[in-house]
C-alpha cells in the first residue's frame, strides 16, 4: 500500500499536519456491482476517487454534496466502519488501517459517530438509558451505578428527564431519538465526532434545537465535529471549513468565510447558488444563475477527466477538462480548488438579506479540556 | 435510507401505552404482554388444561396404564371406564392419561433441543457471511430434501426402532426449519443502522449478536418452537402408529391408534378415537397459539421496531 502512496505523493493533502486530529490520505472506496457482470468481470463502483483532507482539532469540518457523492461513505471510512479500498486515515497520528480489534476499540472511544436516521440507528428493545450506556459497557468503564449515572447526565446533558431514559427509543420523538443518538456517542467523551446529516431526519423546527445542542456540547467538551450535509444553509451557520464534495472527489475545499463568498469551483458555485434565499418584500431576486445539465456521471464509467465536465458550463467539451483530471490547488490562502478554469463562473452576488442571514456567531472553540481530569469521566474509569 | 423514515407512522391499532423498560428483565415483560394478551387466551388455556390433564390424571385415576382385566376387555365407555377399555381390558382413560405425558414431554424436547441447534447453527450462519455460511446452509438444504416423514422413518429404523430414536429423527427433521428462519433473521437484523451503530461505540462481534441480535431473533424463535412442538408431537405419534416409534405396551397416541385400528372396523371405535381426540386437541391447541403469538409478537403489529 505504501507504494501507491508515494506514487500520489506530489499532490499535498491540504493542511499541515501536526494541528489535525483526524486525516484522510488519498482515500479510495469501490465496490464491486454483482448484479452486473461483464465477461465473468465483476463491475465496481468507485464511490471515492483519492480524497485528502484534513480536519484540525477543535474545528466543524463540514462535508457538503448531493445525493450518492459519497459523503456517507466517506463518513464510514473516517471510523473505518467500512475498510477503504485504497489510502490512509490517520487518527492523531495513527493510521487506523494498522490497527488490531482491541486498539481500534480504543481509538472508537475518543472518535464517535452520529447517524443520520435516529429511528433505526437505536436498538428498538433497549431502553434510553440502556442504549446510552452500552458504550460505557462495552469499554467496561465504571461499575453498574456509575455507569447508570453518567448515563442519566449525559441524557440530562442532551434535556432527556432520567424518567424519560426508561422509555424505548419508539416513545420519543425524532429529535428526542437524536438526542439519545448523539447522548450515546457523547457518553464516552471522543475528542472528535463524526456527524453524518444529524439533523436531515428531523422537522425543521427541530433541526435548529439539535444544532444548538450539539454546538453547545462542542463549546463545552472541545470537541472536533466532522459535519455532513446536504444543506448548504446549515454548514454556512455550523461549519468553520467545508470541502464540496462532487463524484466521491473533494471539487473545493475553504474556510467558511471564503467558500460561501468566492466559490472558485463551478460545481461549488452552482450549488451554492441553488440556496433559496429569503428576501424582502416577498419578491425573490433572482441572480443570474448557473444552470446545470445533465445528470451526475455514472460511477461505474467514471469520465477519464474532471469528474463535472459533462456537466459544467465553463468545461463541457473541452479537451483539457475531458481528458485530464484537475487536481486540487491551493489558490487562495487555504483555499484548495479542483478545476482547470477555476473562477469563471462567479458566484451571483448576495443581498443585504443573505449577509445579514449569514453574518452570526462564529464557532468559540473552547480550550481542549485534559479529559481525565474531568470529574465525571475519571468517576467512570475503572479502578 | 433517508426519504422514507420521514414517513414513520404507527400502524392502525398500534397505538398504545408504552410502559417504562425500566425495572424487571425484558424476559418478564416479554411474558406480561404474552399473557396479558386475549388472542393467547384460548390455546393457552387448553394446553394447559392438557398439562393438567397429563400431570394429575395418572396420579388421581385409581386405574393404572398397564392394568390389565381381560374379564371387562373392549368395554364401551362408561362411569367406571370414560373412555372404555381395550382388548386387553386396560382403561384407555389411563392410557390417554399416560399418553399425554409422553407427548408433551416429547414434542417439548423436540422443538426445544431442534430449536437450540437450529438456531445456533442459523446464527452462525447468518452472521458470517461467506464459506461457512454456504456449507452450513448446504448440509441444511440436504436435510430439506427428504421429506420429513421419510427421513424421520429412515433415522429411526437405521438406529433401532423405539420413542428415543423417533424423536432423535423428529429432532432432525426440525433442525433445518429453525436454521433457515434464524439466519434470514439475522442476516436482516444484521443489515440494520442500530447494529452498525453497535460496531462504530466499538462493540465486539460476539457481543452485538448476543445483546442486539439474538434478543431480536426471540419472538420469531418462539412462534416457530409452538410450531414445531405441533409438528413434533404429530411426527412422533405419524411414526409410533406406523410402529417405528413406541412399542407396545407404550400408551403411546399414535401407538394407541394402531392397535384400536381393527376394532374400529368391528364397531368398537373408541379405541382409536379418544386417542386420536387427544392428538388432534393437543395439535390443534400448539398449532393455534403459534399462529397467535405470531400475531401478538409480529414486529409490524407491536410497534415495537421500526
Amino acid at each position: 500500500m505504501t507504494e501507491q502512496h508515494q506514487q500520489h505523493a506530489p499532490k499535498a493533502a491540504p493542511a499541515p499536519a501536526e494541528q489535525s486530529i483526524l486525516e484522510a490520505q488519498h482515500l479510495c472506496k469501490r465496490f464491486a456491482v454483482r448484479s452486473e457482470r461483464r465477461l465473468g468481470r465483476a463491475l465496481e463502483v468507485t464511490v471515492l476517487d483519492d480524497v485528502s483532507l484534513s480536519v484540525r482539532r477543535g474545528e466543524t469540518f463540514g462535508l457538503v454534496g448531493e445525493s450518492g457523492c459519497g459523503k456517507s461513505t466517506l463518513a464510514r471510512c473516517l471510523l473505518r466502519l467500512l475498510e477503504p479500498s485504497d489510502g490512509r486515515v490517520v487518527f492523531d497520528g495513527v493510521d487506523l488501517a494498522t490497527l488490531d480489534r482491541g486498539a481500534l476499540r480504543a481509538v472508537r472511544r475518543r472518535l464517535q459517530f452520529v447517524f443520520q436516521d435516529p429511528f433505526a440507528s437505536l436498538d428498538p428493545r433497549m431502553s434510553a438509558r440502556a442504549i446510552v450506556e452500552e458504550p460505557l459497557l462495552v469499554h467496561r468503564l465504571g461499575d453498574r451505578e456509575q455507569r447508570r449515572q453518567a448515563a442519566l447526565g449525559v441524557l440530562a446533558e442532551v434535556g432527556l428527564t432520567a424518567e424519560q431514559a426508561q422509555r424505548p427509543p419508539h416513545a420519543f420523538s425524532g429529535g428526542q431519538r437524536q438526542r439519545i443518538g448523539i447522548a450515546r456517542a457523547f457518553v464516552l467523551r471522543p475528542d472528535v465526532a463524526v456527524l453524518d446529516e444529524p439533523i436531515s431526519a428531523l422537522d425543521v423546527s427541530v433541526q435548529a434545537q439539535v444544532l444548538n445542542l450539539l454546538r453547545r456540547l462542542q463549546v463545552e467538551h472541545g470537541l472536533t465535529y466532522v459535519f455532513i450535509t446536504h444543506d448548504l444553509a446549515v454548514a454556512e451557520y455550523f461549519c468553520d471549513r467545508v470541502a464540496v464534495l462532487y463524484l466521491g472527489e473533494v471539487v473545493e475545499l475553504a474556510g467558511r468565510e471564503t467558500l460561501f463568498r468566492a466559490a472558485l469551483h463551478p460545481y461549488a458555485v452552482s450549488l451554492l447558488s441553488a440556496v433559496p434565499v429569503p428576501a424582502l418584500g416577498g419578491r425573490t431576486r433572482r441572480a443570474a444563475r448557473p444552470q446545470l445539465v445533465g445528470e451526475v456521471a455514472s460511477l461505474t464509467e467514471r469520465p477519464p477527466g474532471c469528474p463535472f465536465e459533462p456537466r459544467c458550463p465553463v468545461g463541457r467539451g473541452r479537451e483539457i477538462c475531458r481528458q485530464e483530471r484537475p487536481p486540487l490547488r491551493e489558490l487562495g490562502s487555504e483555499h484548495w480548488v479542483a478545476c482547470h478554469f477555476p473562477g469563471e463562473v462567479p458566484l451571483p452576488a448576495r443581498t443585504e438579506t443573505t449577509e445579514a442571514f449569514a453574518h452570526r456567531p462564529t464557532t468559540a472553540v473552547a480550550p481542549q479540556p485534559a479529559l481525565d481530569t474531568e470529574p465525571r469521566r475519571s468517576s467512570t474509569q475503572p479502578a | 435510507m433517508s426519504s422514507g423514515l420521514l414517513t414513520f407512522a404507527p400502524p392502525d391499532g398500534a397505538i398504545r401505552e408504552v410502559p417504562p423498560l425500566g425495572d424487571g428483565s425484558r424476559v418478564r415483560r416479554a411474558l406480561a404482554a404474552v399473557l396479558g394478551d386475549r388472542r393467547l387466551a384460548v390455546p393457552t388455556l387448553v394446553l394447559v388444561a392438557i398439562v393438567l390433564f397429563a400431570i394429575i390424571a395418572p396420579l388421581a385415576w385409581g386405574v393404572g396404564p398397564d392394568t390389565q382385566n381381560l374379564l371387562a376387555s373392549l368395554k364401551a365407555p362408561s362411569l367406571a371406564h370414560p373412555m372404555g377399555t381395550d382388548q386387553l381390558g386396560r382403561d384407555i382413560f389411563a392410557r390417554v392419561a399416560e399418553g399425554a405425558r409422553i407427548s408433551l414431554l416429547d414434542g417439548t424436547l423436540i422443538a426445544v433441543i431442534g430449536a437450540v441447534i437450529g438456531g445456533v447453527i442459523g446464527l452462525l450462519a447468518g452472521t458470517t457471511a461467506g464459506a461457512s455460511d454456504a456449507v452450513l446452509m448446504r448440509v441444511m438444504d440436504a436435510i430439506l430434501a427428504f421429506p420429513p416423514l421419510i427421513l424421520a422413518m429412515a433415522v429411526t429404523v437405521g438406529l433401532g426402532v423405539g420413542l428415543k430414536t423417533a424423536a432423535i429423527g423428529a429432532t432432525l427433521v426440525l433442525i433445518p426449519w429453525y436454521a433457515r428462519l434464524v439466519r434470514s433473521e439475522a442476516i436482516r437484523i444484521r443489515s440494520l443502522p442500530f447494529i452498525e451503530a453497535a460496531h462504530a461505540i466499538g462493540a465486539s462481534r460476539r457481543r452485538i449478536i448476543a445483546r442486539h441480535v439474538v434478543p431480536h431473533v426471540m419472538p420469531t424463535l418462539a412462534i416457530q418452537i409452538a410450531a414445531g412442538f405441533a409438528y413434533a408431537v404429530l411426527l412422533l405419534a405419524g411414526l409410533s402408529f406406523l410402529g417405528l416409534g413406541a412399542q407396545i405396551p407404550t400408551p403411546e397416541w399414535g401407538a394407541m391408534i394402531t392397535d384400536g385400528l381393527t376394532y374400529s372396523l368391528t364397531g368398537q371405535w373408541w379405541v382409536s378415537v379418544f386417542p386420536g381426540v387427544a392428538l388432534l386437541v393437543t395439535v390443534t391447541a400448539a398449532s393455534m397459539l403459534s399462529d397467535r403469538l405470531r400475531d401478538v409478537l409480529d414486529p409490524r403489529s407491536s410497534g415495537l421496531r421500526s
